[in-house]
């Protein structure tokens, strides 16, 4: 790339680390210095990504490469390819709005620690985004999963407004309820999981092409199709492509690593905002979106279309079912924030969705450009998803603050006393539901688009999970904005206008982006991609219907039927109900088969063995130091007669040794 | 300036001081003390950098080994003397320390000199009296007791010494000091000088009056005594055991010489209770790292000249470290391990010499302890990786009591900060083991004795 953008994508990369920096240097300075001063760093990235891409355009850059361990090829290389400026614009002008929110939203608690993780997050979620090489990749990785520890656990005096699930409620005897520091612990530990495979997956590349510039993994030169062969040629194929994806399917919350993200709704709402809309969870997919289409072209020169697609096969039927799964989590729960989680990792599930159907139907009609369609409705999903889900979880920080609960039971008839908030959220709800015009109506039909290439079964999932997306959408905005509140009445209001302008702009934008759609967001998208989306009538009117349906469901679902005692009158439902809330007893299962187990393991690895060790160190051998010193020293009584004797006996050794060594006797 | 010129005048200079004190008053004696050591130290060590090596002279030899280690025992006995003025002068008998310690180092500088077994003895037995005396000078209960049960057992080794030196005699037949032969009288002649050596720098089983000599009289004397007593026994002892017959069983009595007396010493140190009972177990640990130090000059060869090297920068920074800690001592006055505490605050130049004495006795680059045990390892390892490995265990013993002594030094409170002579020279004693371990060629004129 020219030197121009080169600048202007280090800018984007380096600025938001930068005011991280002056934050933890500033930190005794009051809280609205060290706020803008971040701020400031987001708003130098955003403008530098938006530049950057502006002045690149839909073709793309050559990478920008400084080799830092040349011994071992590694180096620190930028690529401005479309898919990563779009990416780092899109990141970078959301953290900007998110961090306008926070700074009156966050306030002086904390506010050095918070600012110092957030600029720090964006920094590695840039870096990530425009990495060229995949240690740079890892690096900015692993730094949004340090950052995302440290800010979902923000809350660390767990105060209990803050937790997620009920205080109390048990699913198999596992507590269903997580304060801030515990989901914290939670995030890292479940990311992290799966990263360590994804390093080994790393690992493997750079054994086999000897470097980790991603340039080499292009179809253009060829380096997956030296990996795949070495890893079929190892008969080790399923274990690299599981290592390979697995990083990314939990930093996307996809089943069944999804409850990560589910508890680490004890973060505030920004941080929320930040980690759904633009970054840590896009990360994922925004890898499934770089890396697959190489993988498929390298499958099919190393004629290993097969297997691959029987993988991708796998894939495509874990994510729809995570899809549906969340989806019917998110109908029964309570937790503004929960629903909003649960449709986060649903619709995340769509994403990675349309980039593994397109991959399969390249590899089954042997037309590698197909699989650049599914890039394109993936990546169109992340745009749409972004922007309202930014705006929910933004409305949703000052709808908690408002009424001081979390739960949507003790909210409604807030349409009234908070109407911008109200419009927003209606906005931004009704694009998450897929009704037209809004920019989640085009991006999910984008994507459902491409599943029935793949096959039509897929798409028929997807649109039962759209339904039911649109009926607990509409639920959770009726339920706290209806004129008839089921708990006790709330009385809200709006907050400053730095928090309300933000979410409105974002919910704005949502309706924007879906009137511009067909004339400028699609084409311009497509451009990019290099592809040429086709219009499917069919698919967009059964699209709409199933949104509306649900929307009307949700709607009466509430108007009609109070959902409290009908669960209470059938056993039936109560099960299926306990069953959902419970979200599917993975949590409980996971705790069951891993986390207990593990815990007894290190339970008794610390009393066996490290108790053992420590007793050593700690008081054997100072026991066994003072106990021989004290008997060392009780040689000495200062009794002449007794030294005169050592000396003596001393002397009488080394007259004896003299002799024998003298031949004698 | 030859080295028979520095051995004469020296001599005159040290003698004159020591024997014209009666005469003269308190600060005459001092001043006339503190000019001669002051000249002897610095013309030893000229003598050496333009002599180096072993150089006979018409009445004995110069050797640049022994040359050093007495330029630093004057040197030690020279600060020691001026910083420690402002406690004896107020003594009675106060020109008699200055002319003591004028002795001491005039019986070293014999020794250093000595070429026949009869000088050696003379030597021996005078900076061995005038020690004695030193430890008496305190005239008080503990001083007595101290220096009573040092002269005894000073006695008795010194008997065995003439023994040694008697079967000496009778292996060469000569009573020039020569290269042992072969045969039974040259290994029990060796036998008894190690024995008498042994009892002078602490080795196990000859140390029992350590900890009584050190660990209670008066620190101040202490400082002057052990700066004389551990040149008399290195260079005693290197001047026989250089070239003697390396038997099997004469390196296996040194090697576990060496072990027990590290091991026994740095453990009874740790286990201490009292300050100036750690310095003085530390001084029998010190005294094994020496012996180590033997055990590889026998060795000969390419070992012999590493731990000729490490001898003398050992011994030199023992001679220097020592007196830093115990003049230190004097001036803080800390009988218990919580008196030590906040000295920082109280005796910052104290302190200050303290603690760099105890770095260099931990061994602290790029201190001469440091270097020291270095080259000492690096003699040894190749031939008896036991006894490098038993070694290393000991550093880290001795690091645990010496850098929780450090620490205690700048822990708590302090009060109002005192100045006193004895803080001023133990911190330079302390600055000089550090200063010198930068230069580099000491340890060259040292191992020119093994050409």
């Amino acid at each position: 790339m020219s030197v121009e953008v080169g600048g202007y994508v280090l800018n984007a990369v380096l600025a938001p680390y930068i005011a991280a920096l002056l934050v933890l240097l500033l930190h005794r300075a009051p809280a609205p210095v060290v706020a803008w001063t971040g701020v400031a760093g987001l708003a130098v990235s955003a403008f530098s990504s938006v530049v950057a891409l502006v002045l690149v355009g839909p073709e793309g850059a050559e990478p920008f490469t400084v080799y830092w361990l040349p011994s071992f090829n590694v180096a620190f290389s930028l690529r401005a390819d479309f898919l990563a400026l779009a990416m780092g614009a899109l990141v970078a002008v959301l953290s900007l709005i998110i961090g306008i929110y926070s700074v009156e939203y966050i306030g002086s608690w904390g506010a050095p620690r918070y600012w110092f993780f957030f600029c720090f997050f964006v920094g590695s979620m840039q870096t990530l985004v425009y990495a060229n090489d995949l240690y740079t990749l890892l690096v900015g990785w692993e730094g949004t999963g340090l950052a995302s520890y440290a800010l979902i656990s923000f809350y660390h005096d767990d105060r209990e407004t803050d937790w997620v699930g009920d205080p109390g409620r048990r699913a198999l005897g596992v507590p269903m309820w997580s304060p801030p520091t515990h989901s914290g612990i939670r995030a890292i530990t479940f990311t992290k999981f799966a990263d360590a495979a994804m390093l080994v997956a790393i690992g493997f590349i750079h054994a086999v092409v000897g470097t980790t510039l991603m340039d080499v993994l292009e179809p253009e030169a060829g380096g997956f199709e030296r990996v795949l062969g070495a890893a079929q040629a190892a008969g080790a194929l399923l274990p690299f492509l599981f290592a390979f994806y697995v990083g990314a399917l939990a930093k996307s919350a996809q089943m069944p690593f999804h409850e990560w993200l589910v508890t680490a709704m004890t973060g505030p709402a920004p941080v929320s905002a930040l980690i759904h809309a633009a970054t840590m969870v896009k990360a994922g997919v925004y890898y499934a979106l770089r890396f697959t289409p190489w993988l498929v072209s390298a499958a099919v020169a190393t004629g290993l279309a097969a297997q691959l697609g029987a993988f991708l096969d796998a894939l495509l039927w874990l994510v729809l079912i995570t899809a549906f799964a969340l989806a019917t989590m998110a109908l029964v729960a309570r937790e503004l924030k929960l629903i909003l989680a649960y449709s986060t990792a649903s619709q995340l599930s769509y994403m990675f969705a349309a980039v593994f159907a397109a991959s399969l139907y390249a590899l089954a009609s042997q037309q590698l450009e197909a699989a650049q369609l599914g890039v394109y409705s993936g990546f169109a999903h992340l745009v749409s998803h972004a922007v309202f889900k930014a705006a929910l979880f933004l409305a949703a920080g000052a709808l908690i603050h408002a009424v001081h609960s979390r739960y949507i039971t003790d909210m409604g008839g807030l349409a009234g006393s908070m109407p911008l908030t109200f419009l927003a959220t209606l906005m931004a709800g009704l694009s998450l539901a897929a009704v037209p015009p809004f920019s989640g109506w085009w991006s999910k039909d984008a994507v459902v688009y491409v599943l029935k290439l793949a096959g039509p079964h897929y798409a028929a999932l997807a649109l039962v999970t759209a339904f039911l997306t649109a009926a607990y959408t509409t639920r959770m905005i009726t339920y706290v904005f209806s004129e008839k509140p089921l708990g006790r009445r709330a009385h809200g209001h709006e907050p400053g206008w730095l928090m309300k302008g933000a979410y409105l702009a974002l919910g704005l934008a949502s309706l924007a982006l879906g009137a511009a759609w067909y004339w400028a967001v699609e084409p311009a998208l497509a451009e990019g991609f290099g592809v040429h989306p086709k219009l499917d009538p069919l698919g967009l009117a059964i699209g709409t219907l199933a949104a509306s349906g649900g929307a009307v469901v949700g709607a009466s679902y509430l108007a009609g039927l109070r959902p409290w005692t009908l669960i209470e009158r059938s056993a039936v439902l109560r099960t299926l109900h306990g069953f959902l809330y419970d979200r599917w007893y993975v949590n409980a299962a996971i705790y069951r088969a891993l986390v207990y187990p593990g815990a007894t393991l290190a339970q008794l690895l610390r009393s066996a063995v490290e108790a053992a060790v420590d007793r050593f160190y700690h008081i054997s051998v100072p026991r066994a130091a003072v106990e021989t010193g004290l008997a060392a020293r009780s040689l000495h009584q200062g009794s002449l007669p007794a030294y005169v004797a050592y000396m003596l006996l001393g002397l009488l050794t080394a007259l004896v040794v003299a002799a024998y060594a003298g031949g004698w006797p | 300036m030859s080295p028979e010129l520095v051995v004469i005048s020296g001599f005159a200079l040290l003698a004159a001081a020591g024997l014209a004190a009666p005469l003269a008053g308190r600060l005459p004696s001092l001043a006339a003390a503190a000019l001669s050591l002051g000249y002897v130290g610095l013309a030893a060590i000229y003598a050496a950098l333009i002599q180096p090596g072993r150089t006979v002279l018409g009445f004995g030899v110069f050797d640049s080994f022994s040359a050093l280690l007495l330029a630093g025992a004057a040197v030690a006995m020279m600060l020691a003397v001026l910083g420690g003025y402002e406690v004896y002068s107020r003594w009675g008998w106060a020109e008699a320390v200055p002319a003591v310690a004028c002795l001491a180092v005039l019986g070293v500088l014999v020794l250093a000199a000595a070429g026949d077994l009869v000088t050696l003895y003379a030597g021996w037995i005078l900076a061995a009296a005038a020690t004695y005396i030193l430890i008496a000078l305190a005239k008080d209960g503990v001083s007595a007791e101290a220096a009573t049960k040092y002269a005894m057992l000073g006695g008795v080794a010194s008997l065995v010494l003439v023994a040694g030196l008697g079967f000496m005699f009778a292996g060469s037949g000569s009573m020039l000091l020569r290269p042992a032969t072969e045969g039974v009288f040259a290994l029990a002649a060796a036998a008894m000088v190690l024995a008498s050596a042994g009892f002078k720098i602490g080795a196990v089983p000859w140390h029992g009056w350590v900890p009584d000599v050190y660990g209670n009289a008066r620190p101040l004397l202490v400082a002057m005594a052990s700066a004389a007593a551990k040149a008399v026994a290195v260079i005693l002892a290197v001047k026989v055991l250089l070239n003697a017959p390396a038997t099997p069983e004469l390196l296996a009595l040194l090697a576990s010489l060496a072990a027990v007396t590290m091991t026994y010493g740095n453990v009874a140190a740790a286990a201490s209770d009292r300050p100036q009972l750690v310095l003085a177990y530390s001084s029998v640990a010190q005294a094994g790292y020496l012996v180590a130090g033997l055990f590889a000059l026998t060795l000969g060869g390419e070992a012999a000249r590493l731990a000729l090297t490490g001898l003398a920068l050992h011994t030199l920074g023992y001679i220097l470290s020592k007196p830093a800690a115990f003049l230190a001592l004097d001036a803080v006055a800390a009988r218990t391990w919580e008196e030590l505490k906040g000295s920082w605050g109280r005796e910052p130049l104290a302190t200050a010499g303290m603690a760099l004495g105890l770095a260099s006795l931990l061994g602290a680059p790029p201190s001469l302890g440091f270097w020291g045990k270095l080259y000492i390892v690096l003699a040894l390892a190749p031939h008896s990786p036991l006894l490098a490995i038993v070694m290393a265990v000991n550093f880290a013993i001795g690091a645990y009591y010496y850098a929780r002594m450090i620490s205690a030094l700048f822990m708590g409170e302090g009060g109002t900060p005192v100045y006193t002579l004895r803080g001023l020279a133990s911190l330079a004693l302390g600055a000089l083991t550090f200063v010198l371990g930068l230069v580099p060629w000491l340890g060259e004129v040292a191992a020119a004795l093994a050409a």
